[in-house]
């Protein structure tokens, strides 16, 4: 019996087409063949994972209620209403309940007991879960793929792939480790030692502490620093230049390998410690700052709504877009608006009001844009350049789409919306662009830093770091400036005063175009986070401009002041990952878009800035 | 973070996050879509109400299929069903050789998705019609494109070959990206 013909029976008896004769010989084939059977169950979990991706009837599906709000709410259903669009309403506090490492180690995290710790032995850690490409570094430098149940020995490094993934650790004393993207993490080489001890090479990592003994607790290292540990939760991050301590529970022990300074680190607080420059200057106090001026509260979740976010101008909606066309809710109660369903939606990835609120625009990876009336039966199809795009995005006015095409040399399309929703080619400009980001229309044109006038702005990302950044309408050229590496994710303010971007080689660098010595060929841009650890996956400025977002890989939503680049606000959602978000002109409400097009609309009180 | 108050909210949260691999562990032993949903809701409220009986520092996963199996087989017996494909013995076979096939199930799912998006339209759209809610027969299928029921088998079992051999590659990859 061949493969195929074993596939071709299995799939029709899933679809229940096999005649009585087939089932026959079907059953008898994975009695007696194991290959058979195993090839059942590929198909047959193939079957459900099609089914699952597939799946968008939202309340009925028990597993959306994975994606739930981060602070439990005892009378929480545990099936979802059918009706349309489920929402899943909370008050609970975000910051200190939630973490991404219960996502990640979804398993792991309930096996978590203190009076029965897994034997120790040479074993010091579990692998519990991994996503993405996750190898095993050993003791003599050797490397092999890691997969989940692994036992992890002394001298074992954890290596997660640059691109993308996470691994989960369960301790032999039951503490958890998560696993940034890009991260090292070796376990203790010592035999003699029985703490715990692990070593963040680079990257970041997620640690959730079991209590320690007093005398012998646990010890977590760095190029930079030296954590002492008695049972906590915290995240550390460290690369080339300096290493970062966020305390979310309990406390640690921060201590400044440089100069052996150390600083309590306590709940809500954190520090960190730069490399030893060799510098004669006497060295900066270490201390334990803050960690979060703002406070978040969950106010809704909304399952399976959508994979992109928007709020509308006057702060009351925020609408969702799926594969069946953008929904909107109220953002205060959560209430479903409506939905604009479509023969065949196109996926948006981008979507955005228009200044009226009374429309919703999109426009897709393959090029569709869709304008639909909020008040109207169903959305509008719009066919923009679908052929060579490799990005593209609607300005938060629904007023201009930008295409990178990457035919023709590389050229930029600028469109127009009208205010039907009729769209226009406005401009093309040839420029080869790796990443695109565009501001609102301004109604009059004001002057740009760079002494021009202006009434908006396009900024696009070069291979080579270099940043364009253009004038919405004529597409003229305003400025250069410059990274050092590929910028994405990449973000403008709507007055353009401030250029963010994520690049591998800097991390997230904030730019003030009208800083002294911005205008021209380079600006020297204010390091927000560094390259190595958590990454950052979607950015945003407040419509005001004054906060930059930051939606991270490592699930966590992180704000700073445009102007100063001092940090807002940590915030947990509670999703292994923050993929799109979006706030309100006012900055009270805050759209999360996380795991499963789960969407989460917060509350947020934000310090008083200084202008 | 807070952990589960009590065992029976431990075993809804892992119940609930086990869900896919689990509705597809049933549908394997029982593939017939509605009574296996009515077999996956049985083993939900037999989880919670044998919550104590759960080993914490154990796995969840073969715990919940063995009582899923016995779900599976009570199934049969209380509706004096014949099963349709596998008999006692062999589900008892089939149910061991589940192990271990759902490992990765999040790395594969996320692959598929991404494979899902290359599909052609029309291979997209008679998938999205075999797996909707409300889940149209081949035949039906058939009827609805005015094509051959033959046709909308091959069209099937081609795009679930693709969407195989893609995820394989993603997942070999190591990207899913």
């Amino acid at each position: 019996m061949n493969d195929d013909r074993t596939f071709d029976l299995i799939q029709r008896f899933l679809d229940g087409g096999l005649s009585d004769s087939e089932t026959t010989e079907l059953r008898e084939l994975l009695a007696s063949s194991p290959s058979a059977r195993t090839q059942y169950w590929e198909c047959v979990n193939q079957h459900a994972l099609i089914e699952d991706v597939l799946r968008e009837s939202r309340g009925s599906d028990l597993a959306a209620v994975e994606c739930e709000p981060v602070a439990g709410n005892e009378s929480t259903p545990m099936i979802e209403p059918a009706a349309p669009p489920p929402t899943y309403s909370t008050t609970g506090r975000a910051i200190g309940v939630t973490s991404v490492i219960a996502i990640l180690l979804a398993f792991g995290f309930f096996y978590f007991n203190p009076t029965r710790p897994l034997p120790a032995g040479k074993n010091v850690a579990t692998l519990q879960s991994i996503s993405g490409k996750v190898q095993i570094r050993n003791s003599t430098g050797g490397f092999s793929q890691a997969a989940s149940g692994l036992q992890i020995t002394r001298g074992d490094a954890v290596v997660v792939d640059p691109e993308e993934g996470a691994a989960g650790l369960v301790l032999t004393d039951g503490s958890h480790v998560t696993v940034d993207t890009d991260s090292v993490v070796l376990f203790s080489r010592a035999e003699t030692e029985n703490a715990p001890r692990l070593h963040l090479e680079r990257g970041g990592i997620q640690m959730d502490v079991s209590p320690q003994p007093h005398e012998n607790p646990m010890v977590v290292t760095t190029d930079h620093a030296r954590l002492t540990v008695r049972g906590t939760r915290f995240r550390l991050y460290s690369d080339l230049t300096s290493s970062r301590v966020e305390t979310n529970d309990g406390k640690v022990d921060f201590e400044r390998q440089a100069d052996g300074q150390s600083v309590e680190v306590a709940e809500g607080q954190f520090a960190v410690a730069v490399a030893n420059d060799e510098s004669t200057e006497p060295r900066p106090t270490l201390v334990a700052r803050q960690l979060s001026q703002a406070t978040c509260d969950l106010r809704h979740t909304l399952l399976r709504a959508g994979k992109i976010v928007c709020i509308s101008h006057g702060g009351g909606l925020v609408a969702a877009s799926n594969n069946r066309g953008p929904q909107v809710w109220d953002i205060a109660t959560g209430a479903w608006q409506g939905s604009h369903p479509l023969a065949k939606p196109p996926l948006m990835n981008q979507l955005a009001f228009t200044g009226d609120d009374q429309a919703i625009v999109g426009l897709s990876p393959g090029g569709t844009g869709l304008w639909v009336r909020r008040q109207g039966s169903e959305g509008k199809p719009i066919k923009l350049t679908t052929e060579h795009i490799r990005a593209g995005v609607v300005a938060p006015d629904g007023r201009t789409f930008v295409q990178i095409v990457n035919s023709d040399g590389g050229k930029v399309a600028i469109w127009t919306v009208g205010e039907s929703g009729e769209v226009s080619l406005r401009k093309t400009v040839p420029i080869k662009a790796w990443s695109v980001a565009v501001g609102s229309t301004a109604k009059s044109p004001r002057v740009d830093p760079t002494g021009k006038p202006t009434s908006g702005y396009v900024a696009l990302g070069r291979w080579d770091g270099q940043i364009d950044i253009l004038d919405i309408v004529s597409g003229e050229s305003l400025q250069q400036l410059k990274v050092r590496s590929t910028a994405w994710p990449l973000a403008i303010s709507d007055d353009g005063h401030f250029v963010a971007a994520f690049t591998n080689t800097q991390g997230l660098i904030l730019l003030d175009r009208r800083a002294p010595g911005t205008a021209g060929a380079s600006a020297s841009g204010r390091l927000l986070w560094p390259a190595n650890g958590a990454r950052v996956a979607f950015l945003r400025f407040s419509p005001d401009g004054r906060r930059l977002l930051a939606g991270m890989e490592d699930g966590l939503v992180r704000a700073w002041n445009s102007r100063t680049g001092e940090e807002l606000m940590v915030l947990e959602t509670g999703d292994p990952r923050v993929s799109a978000l979006d706030i309100s002109a006012d900055g009270s409400s805050l759209v999360t878009v996380g795991r499963d097009e789960c969407v989460k609309i917060w509350q947020c009180l934000w310090p008083s800035m200084s202008e | 973070m807070k952990s589960p108050s009590n065992p029976e909210q431990l075993v809804q949260k892992l119940f609930l996050q086990n869900a896919a691999p689990l509705r597809g562990f049933i549908f394997g032993l029982l593939p017939d879509r509605a009574a296996a949903e009515d077999v996956f809701q049985e083993v939900f409220v037999t989880v919670t109400r044998r919550a104590a009986d759960f080993d914490s520092s154990r796995e969840f996963l073969p715990w919940v299929r063995g009582i899923s199996r016995h779900k599976v087989l009570e199934h049969f017996r209380v509706a004096g069903l014949r099963p349709q494909l596998f008999d006692e013995g062999l589900v008892e076979v089939m149910a061991s050789a589940a192990e271990g096939t759902q490992d990765l199930w999040e790395a594969r799912r996320v692959a598929l998705a991404n494979c899902i998006e290359q599909l052609a339209p029309r291979a997209r759209q008679i998938l999205e019609l075999r797996y909707a809610e409300q889940p149209l027969s081949p035949a039906s299928i058939a009827e609805r494109l005015a094509w051959t029921v033959n046709a909308v088998n091959v069209a099937l079992s081609r795009a679930r070959k693709f969407l195989q051999d893609c995820t394989r590659l993603n997942l070999r990859l190591g990207g899913a990206t």
